[in-house]
């Protein structure tokens, strides 16, 4: 089905199981199907963010982290995927010491956070990317998500008890 | 956008970019070197292999479309429907269609089944067979049976003969191919019933070689080739 230039059935066999993949990062089994059914309405509805600067696959790795967290209103849930100590659920092979300390940190910051600051936090402390991969997916400048991340730590300090 | 993480690792993202072909081959050649030499990124890269192997489930997002777009002939009354249209072009109504039940078994002309239509409802998707009543904004989704495979195109034909594509969708589309499948396959598509007057008939075209819209159009009416099957359903509007 041809929708304004984006071929659903097409974008469904390439990157389906990249979604599904993703979407299991936040929700199981079952869950994890009925989100993949969303994520693909969801595609259909912002198809016109979709501006050919990057893959398809990297504009629904987006699309899918931002409504995971959407959908994951409820912050404790948050938290326990930030906090998951399951290796395989959020692996990141070269998580150190004080970037585990960050995440907790970050974890319970989550009900203070607007959707797109947890966005970022994901992409930064939980997949490890560099400000520049984190602005090239959300168009943006790598200044912003700087800006952004200290926003971050600077929550992530106060709510430690220390200074702002 | 680098392959590797801030730790020098392989993202998640290049891994399904990777498999799914869309890395430069400058990518691809660092993730091919860094695989080489990093166990956690080869036993992360077996388990996104095995987790990428699994079938995904049909998908059953159905984008709305209007069944034509609505010339504007005030003496018809076009107003509605083109207040319709404006809605469908904003995306606001944009579903997931729901789950049909079951299939039946039926048996097109041609000799073999081919075509079940769904009506939304509130409880899910309910079935509508020849004669049944539908309505303005009624929701139809559609189902197909391929058990060979072939080429398919669904379309319907109003009361004054207009046709309107149904899968694939666009316009005057051909037929598309469907690999062979036990289980029926939910078409990822549906249209939304506007307020053209008169009954509607919905045609299920399956052929062992692709055809185009005019011959699918000419083999609803008349010498429907040998190694094709043609389903019909007839819907009546509610008085």
């Amino acid at each position: 089905m041809r929708q304004q230039g984006l071929d659903l059935d097409d974008l469904y066999r390439r990157y389906g199981g990249l979604v599904l993949r993703r979407i299991h990062r936040f929700y199981r089994d079952e869950e994890a199907r009925d989100v993949l059914q969303e994520v693909f309405a969801r595609a259909i509805e912002k198809q016109d963010t979709f501006r050919g600067e990057s893959s398809p696959g990297t504009w629904l790795y987006q699309l899918t982290t931002r409504h995971c967290l959407n959908r994951l209103r409820d912050a404790r849930r948050r938290r326990e995927l930030l906090a998951e100590p399951d290796p395989d659920a959020w692996w990141s092979p070269g998580a150190t010491s004080a970037q585990q300390d960050k995440r907790l940190l970050v974890s319970e910051l989550w009900r203070l956070l607007d959707e797109e600051l947890a966005e970022i936090g994901i992409y930064y402390y939980v997949d490890g990317m560099s400000h520049a991969e984190i602005a090239e997916i959300l168009g943006v400048s790598r200044r912003t998500i700087g800006n952004r991340l200290a926003e971050l730590e600077r929550r992530a300090r106060v709510a430690g008890g220390g200074a702002p | 956008m680098s392959p590797l993480t801030r730790d020098g690792h392989l993202l998640d993202l290049t891994i399904d970019l990777y498999m799914a072909g869309d890395l430069s081959a400058e990518a691809r050649a660092t993730v091919d070197q860094h695989r080489a030499g990093c166990a956690a990124c080869a036993r992360r890269w077996a388990l996104a292999e095995e987790a990428l192997a699994v079938p995904l489930p049909p998908l059953r997002v159905a984008a709305l479309s209007p069944i034509r777009t609505p010339a504007p002939a005030p003496s018809r009354g076009w107003g509605r429907p083109l207040a319709f249209a404006a809605a469908l072009a904003a995306g606001l109504l944009l579903a997931l269609f729901p789950e049909p039940p079951p299939a039946e078994r039926f048996v097109a002309r041609g000799g073999a089944s081919v075509l079940e239509v769904f009506r939304a409802t509130e409880q899910g998707a309910e079935r509508v067979h020849d004669g049944s009543l539908v309505a303005v904004g009624d929701r139809l989704g559609f189902r197909v049976h391929a058990p060979e495979g072939g080429w398919f195109l669904v379309f319907g034909v109003d009361a004054q003969g207009r046709a309107w594509p149904a899968w694939p969708q666009g316009e005057e589309p051909a037929a598309a191919h469907l690999e062979p499948s036990f289980e029926p396959v939910t078409l990822s598509a549906a249209v939304a019933l506007d307020d053209s007057p008169g009954s509607e008939r919905v045609y299920g075209l399956r052929c062992a070689r692709s055809f185009s819209w005019s011959e699918a159009r000419r083999w609803a009416e008349r010498d429907l080739p040998a190694g094709c099957a043609l389903d019909q359903v007839r819907l009546d509007r509610r008085p």
